[in-house]
């Protein structure tokens, strides 16, 4: 299988602090990779990396064969990137529904005067995004909660629905920044099938970042893992397990 | 007979608050959408309803002044995003607001350069053939026998034209992908990014759209107080309903309006032995603003900032 994602050499530093420190990794097309790593490791940069929230000092990311130091959120989600947040981001004033649709944003091709007025292309444009979002609803099991405000919805229920945001936009590569945290474990168990069913039916590439070993070891089909900023660990899941350096990181060095 | 004399009070402030709302709404949707406060909303207003005049006082008809007035300030929304707000995306929000300040400076001198600074009369009578345009009140108690009350036409034909536009704003916001687009910009910018909307074209429409209520409200305020710098003192006036509804929220913007309206005229006419004297309407919006920051500094229907510990 060819890589569909090269991260190459990449430094961040915020001043003088190097968050990430010359990090390397392959993501195959197709897989599901999981990046850990203890807190402050730099796996939420890593990621901001990836789809272009932040400028590394040094290094290249090659995304389906484009090799570039810097790219902006908004090319890197016309380029087929969908992404979640540690910290839901969700739009707070929207209903479930609404936030599923902000993710068809780049299939709306009408103007607004077509929109409002429900002519031309809108027409067949409304029928196929909301044919999507529905589509992307029942699969996430969130018909019920479809009209509510997301302000108003349990945490594990709101990062489903950011999933939901990210998949409906039918993107190559999905991000996802730690989709377990906080829940509990049925919640867990319902997202980890969710994401293996992206991944194996849909064939949707995914990067993960999660906490949860257990989870990361279930699921990934590769595991990179990093420590204060730099790569200690890259591998399948009992590779990964095995190595010195990882249980060192985990688990504390005796002195 | 008190009864009565109080309805026509409340009726008054009410359409007068409306035109209030009008000028909030401008501030709201800019701080909505890149909370930025815009300080140059004022003479957006002055420099729309000049160009207006000045062109309606050359000789071209009404309706194609009204429409190259609004392309005017579209263009000019669009290169304030491209040429102002751009440049110092991600700086200081402060930064920002200087430059609004700069922008209000320059809008000032700009109008009066390629316009004038003198003090035009406008009166839309003299172009639309429309009743409400007329001078003379309209008695009410000719409608209604026990309402023996006097409401001003002109108020209702600018509360009918503001309450348009705000239904049209609304259906803009609730019924298209760029009012979606908008509404999701507003809560998370980093977040709409993340899905493909592009942030400068949002705020591109955002300063466009502002300055076509900047012409709307312009010219309704216009017909009140004629077209000079006291337009900008009028704007003024939006200050405390934005204070009192919430920076970010239209329907707070419009309530405060009312609220304003209605309070300063209640004021003016049961408070006036108390404070000794007339006048309180000057400066009675900007105690209630006051009085709301003690209270709720938020507004009636701003979001409480809570910060995460």
């Amino acid at each position: 299988m060819t890589d569909i994602l090269k991260v190459e050499n990449v430094t961040l530093m915020f001043g003088g602090v190097q968050a990430i420190t010359d990090i390397s990794f392959n993501v195959k097309e197709g897989e599901i990779c999981a990046v850990i790593g203890p807190n402050g490791a730099g796996k939420s940069s890593m990621l901001n990396v990836i789809n272009g929230v932040y400028l590394p000092q040094i290094g290249t990311v090659t995304y389906n064969g484009v090799e570039r130091r810097s790219i902006n959120p908004r090319d890197a989600a016309i380029a087929g990137m969908a992404r979640t947040f540690q910290n839901i981001a969700l739009f707070q004033g929207m209903t479930v529904l609404e936030n599923i649709m902000t993710g068809r944003n780049l299939f709306m091709k009408s103007t607004w005067l077509e929109q409002g007025l429900n002519i031309g292309r809108a027409r067949n444009e409304e029928q196929e995004n909301r044919l999507a979002v529905e589509k992307i609803i029942k699969f996430l099991q969130i018909e019920s909660i479809r009209k509510t405000p997301v302000s108003k919805l349990p945490y594990g229920l709101q990062k489903r629905v950011e999933l939901g945001r990210a998949l409906v936009s039918e993107p190559k590569i999905l991000l996802l920044d730690e989709p377990m945290a906080g829940m509990n474990l049925e919640e867990k168990a319902d997202m980890s099938c969710f994401i293996l069913e992206i991944n194996k039916e849909m064939g949707i590439t995914t990067v993960m970042i999660e906490h949860d070993m257990g989870v990361v070891m279930d699921i990934s089909d590769h595991v990179v893992v990093l420590d204060y900023g730099k790569k200690i660990g890259d591998g399948t899941p009992s590779e990964v397990m095995a190595n010195q350096d990882v249980i060192d990181a985990y688990l504390g060095v005796s002195h | 007979m008190d009864f009565v004399y109080l309805i026509e009070v409340l009726v008054g402030g009410l359409l007068s608050g409306v035109m209030y709302s009008l000028v909030a709404i401008g501030f709201v949707l800019i701080y909505k959408s890149s909370g930025i406060f815009n300080f140059a909303q004022g003479t957006m207003l002055l420099f729309a309803s000049l160009t207006f005049v000045k062109m309606t006082e050359n000789g071209i008809d009404f309706w194609t002044s009204l429409f190259i007035a609004a392309g005017i300030m579209v263009i000019f929304g669009i290169a304030t995003e491209r040429y102002v707000i751009r440049p110092l995306a991600n700086q200081d929000l402060l930064a920002l607001f200087m430059a609004t300040v700069g922008l209000a400076t320059f809008q000032e001198g700009f109008s009066q350069f390629i316009w004038d600074s003198d003090v035009h009369g406008l009166q839309m009578s003299k172009f639309l053939d429309i009743s409400l345009l007329d001078t003379a009140p309209i008695f009410v108690s000719e409608h209604i026998p026990w309402l023996d009350i006097l409401i001003p036409k002109f108020d209702i034909f600018a509360s009918l034209v503001a309450g348009s536009l705000i239904v049209v704003l609304a259906f803009f916001f609730q019924k298209t992908k760029t009012g979606l687009s908008l509404r999701a910009v507003s809560d998370d910018h980093m977040a709409a990014m993340a899905v493909g909307i592009p942030l400068q074209t949002v705020w591109a429409i955002v300063w466009a759209v502002t300055g076509i209520i900047a012409l709307i409200a312009g010219l309704l305020w216009a017909e009140r107080v004629s077209v000079s710098f006291t337009l900008i003192e009028a704007v003024m006036k939006a200050l405390p309903v934005i204070l009192i509804g919430g920076l970010t929220s239209i329907p707070g913007a419009i309530v405060g309006g009312l609220v304003i309206g209605v309070g300063e005229k209640l004021g003016e006419i049961y408070l006036a032995d108390v404070f000794g004297g007339q006048g309180i309407e000057l400066w009675f919006a900007y105690f209630m603003a006051l009085v709301f920051l003690v209270f709720r500094p938020q507004g009636m229907f701003g979001e409480k900032l809570i910060e995460r510990v």
